[in-house]
């Protein structure tokens, strides 16, 4: 998969770049939304994960964005956050995200978990099956 | 101010001024607002602190009528209607005491928790009625601010632990560690391919060992042992401190009141089956092997998935943490009378009598010594007990020192589900909980209900009854009205304020005709004893309006059926599911579906030819079918299976919501 991550602590940028590279996808990293959005639009991408908080531009700000332009509307946006109250949950999922991963997350598990969020968008879009 | 009349309730015997004053000066330095009211709803006292609270003078008060205090009350609070409607009744009552809160109207808003007791003389006659108000806004925005430093404090410690474990789980490399597995689905996660499809028949023993997940070699294999061994405490400790955090996010939520659940139809083999799977690793790790005893067939349980994974896991935690290598941990579910009970049996240590009472309490742990090397955080069993209650379950210990111990629960049956049989046999029809003190009638009622086709459960007094209606959660209670124990207007109070038993339909059953009192309190019907068989049918068919309807899902794809029955289970249904149209015509006698959502590209026998049988088969043609595919097969398709029969034909993509309001819709 060609990933593009929205993420502003490097420690987490590094360690979930190299999680996804050793199970073999591309993974391209940004610092915040803004880069994110612009990223987006500059290349294709099989899907986005986007940190809730971060500067500049916030996840659910740059997710706003993505779902709001016919280019890049049609890229699954997960998010990967800290937050786990229910209410951040159903924000993200209103502005058109397909799922949430809960930092922290294992790196062992990550991918596969990115794919079930994706089957599972696939098939309520009828991609699939 | 000696003069008292003793007896003389009506007028004002006790005015402000009366009162002696060391009485005076005790009542004014409470902090909590005290008020006195006649028999007549005049007040005869009041204290300082409620002159502050209310903002009013003591001349204001004394000596008004009952009307213009109401009136002055209804200015105070900022609800007073409701306050009002609160007070009024309980003015005449030599008994009843009440607790509320109110918010007052002022700059600065105030909530008061107000309580209110009768006053009565030495002959136990009602002379007035006492109001006592206590502020309890700092109490409460304490509360909120707790809750929300606790929320930011969980965040804030979140991400550098998820650099932390990350990076060490990437040096040590799958095998690293062997921690308890933390945290349970992400939220929004599918469960996608959890569940075996269709009739998969396990042994009844069946074991789960070995870590499933393919060794990925370590970017650092070559690691001196010294120094792998002191990564691997770091990643130990690194999840410890993730599930304390967890912990103490979800001690935090249940203190603020219940938690909401996502109930749905849940088979207790599977979630057992993904519980032991969720700790094979870890089990492993220490060297302990966990057994699954299940019988062939279990009905299913109404639960949160997720939270009830978090309760077994929990337990298969301990009792791994508390046993040795070479040693067994079994995990077992069997029937129990109107629920599934799961029990967690390990070969350990044991927990002595004398702690069983604590050991459900947070931060409870029996013997420090023994915890320190496996990281309990001392609150998962209190937390089990909560999510246990919350489903209107039970969870408890039996264990001796030196014997090992047992930590069982229940969790209710599905509503309408045969207690005896699993989902995918039952013709599950409803359960009516039959409650009456009289054997007889039991008897009678209980032969009238079976014959036309319903799960029958007695409860012969009304605590009996709450308790099973709790349990068993019932399509329908019939209530006598006189139990010697609990009367039916009690018991219907206490189901009302209950939120599982909450909309229970309930039907009262009495030779005295008090339909309004039963009406009044939240009855749904009533029947007056002698009673006709029919009558007591007609009351109960009509009142079982909502039964537990199934959908058979037919569809070849192993990624695509499982989440369609999620999501269909979600809308409340019970969801069977085929993996292609030979075993989905199987399973019809068995399931009796009420609806079949059907794929038309599969292997072997397609949807056209499943939709025709079923269309041919007298005893299946009712059915309503609902043909569900890719959008590619083009218009001729829709016509096709329209003609065959098929109920509606939809196309893929099509939203969790849309489709569900569809089967709605054919179903109502």
């Amino acid at each position: 998969m060609n990933i593009l991550l929205a993420e502003d602590e490097p420690d987490i940028q590094l360690v979930t770049r190299i999680a996804l590279e050793d199970e073999g996808h591309h993974v391209v990293v940004v610092d915040d939304g803004e880069a994110a959005v612009e990223r987006a639009h500059a290349e294709p991408f099989d899907v986005v994960l986007l940190d809730v908080m971060m500067p500049r531009l916030d996840g659910f700000g740059a997710c706003g964005q993505l779902k709001a332009d016919p280019q890049t509307q049609h890229i699954p946006v997960i998010f990967l956050t800290a937050r786990s109250q229910s209410f951040d949950v159903r924000d993200g999922l209103r502005l058109g995200a397909i799922g949430y991963i809960i930092k922290p997350f294992d790196v062992f598990t990550l991918a596969d978990e990115i794919k079930a969020l994706l089957t599972q968008s696939a098939m309520e879009r009828g991609t699939n099956g | 101010m000696e003069h008292r009349d003793d007896g003389d309730t009506s007028t004002t015997t006790m005015t402000g001024p009366a009162l002696d004053p060391l009485l005076r000066a005790l009542v004014d330095a409470s902090n909590d607002a005290l008020l006195l009211l006649d028999s007549q709803g005049r007040a005869i006292l009041i204290n300082r602190r409620a002159k502050y609270f209310f903002g009013l003078a003591e001349r204001d008060v004394i000596g008004r009528s009952a009307a213009q205090l109401r009136a002055m009350f209804t200015m105070i609070f900022e609800d007073g209607a409701a306050f009002d409607a609160w007070l009024t009744p309980l003015l005449a009552s030599a008994e009843e005491r009440a607790v509320r809160e109110f918010r007052v109207l002022r700059a600065e808003p105030r909530l008061l928790q107000c309580f209110t007791a009768p006053v009565v003389d030495q002959q136990e006659r009602l002379i007035g009625r006492l109001l006592v108000f206590r502020d309890i806004t700092r109490e409460r925005e304490v509360e909120r601010m707790k809750n929300e430093f606790v929320s930011l404090v969980s965040h804030e410690l979140r991400t550098p632990l998820t650099s932390i474990r990350g990076a060490l789980q990437l040096v040590l490399g799958r095998t690293g560690a062997g921690a308890p597995p933390v945290g349970a689905t992400p939220v929004g996660a599918p469960h996608v391919g959890a569940t075996p499809v269709g009739a998969t028949h396990e042994s009844p023993r069946l074991r789960v060992g070995a870590t499933h997940e393919s060794p990925r070699p370590s970017p650092l294999a070559s690691l001196p042992p010294r120094t792998r061994e002191l990564l691997a405490i770091s990643l130990n400790n690194s999840e410890r401190l993730i599930r304390l955090i967890n912990d103490i996010l979800d001690i935090s939520k249940i203190e603020q009141g219940p938690i909401s659940l996502r109930r749905v139809s849940l088979d207790p083999g599977e979630l057992c089956r993904a519980a032991a799977q969720g700790v094979a690793a870890f089990a492993s790790s220490r060297g302990i092997t966990i057994d699954l005893v299940l019988p062939d067939e279990l009905a299913p349980i109404s639960a949160d998935r997720d939270r009830a994974l978090q309760v077994l896991t929990n337990l298969l935690s301990n009792a791994i943490k508390f046993s040795s290598a070479g040693q067994r941990v079994t995990l077992s579910a069997e029937a129990v009378h109107g629920a599934i009970c799961f029990a967690v049996r390990d070969q350990g240590r044991g927990i002595a009598p004398e702690h069983h009472a604590r050991i459900f309490e947070r931060f409870q742990q029996i013997d420090s010594s023994s915890t320190r090397d496996v990281g309990g955080t001392g609150l998962g069993l209190a937390i089990c007990k909560a999510l246990v209650e919350e489903h209107g379950g039970r969870i408890w210990l039996d264990s001796a020192t030196g014997k090992g111990a047992t930590f069982a629960f229940t969790l209710p049956l599905a509503t309408g589900a045969r207690p005896t049989r699993p989902i995918s046999l039952a013709m599950d029809q409803p359960t009516v909980l039959v409650a009456d003190d009289n054997p007889i009638i039991l008897e009678v009622m209980h032969d009238i209900l079976e014959e036309a086709g319903y799960v029958v459960a007695e409860a012969s007094g009304g605590a009996e009854a709450l308790r099973l209606a709790r349990l068993l959660q019932p399509a329908l209670l019939t209530l006598d009205v006189m139990m010697p124990d609990l009367d039916g207007f009690d018991v219907i109070q206490v189901l009302r304020n209950d939120p599982v038993t909450r909309a229970l339909p309930v039907l009262f059953v009495s030779a005295v005709p008090e339909h309004e009192r039963g009406a009044a309190l939240g009855g749904s019907g009533f029947l007056l004893k002698p009673f006709a068989p029919e009558a007591l049918l007609d009351q109960v068919r009509q009142l079982i309006g909502q039964r537990v309807l199934r959908v058979l899902v037919v569809e070849d794809d192993n990624h695509v059926r499982p989440v369609l029955a999620r999501l269909i289970e979600r809308g409340g249904f019970l969801v069977a599911q085929a993996a292609d149209g030979h075993a989905a015509l199987e399973m019809l006698p068995q399931v009796q579906p009420n609806l079949i959502l059907l794929d038309i590209r599969m292997p072997g026998m397609d949807g056209y030819e499943v939709l025709r049988r079923i269309k041919c088969d007298p005893a299946y043609q009712h059915i309503p079918v609902v043909v569900l595919t890719a959008s590619d097969l083009g218009a001729a398709a829709r016509q096709r299976v329209l003609d065959l029969g098929a109920a509606l034909y939809l196309e893929k993509p099509i939203g969790s919501e849309e489709l569900l309001a569809q089967i709605e819709r054919i179903l109502s």
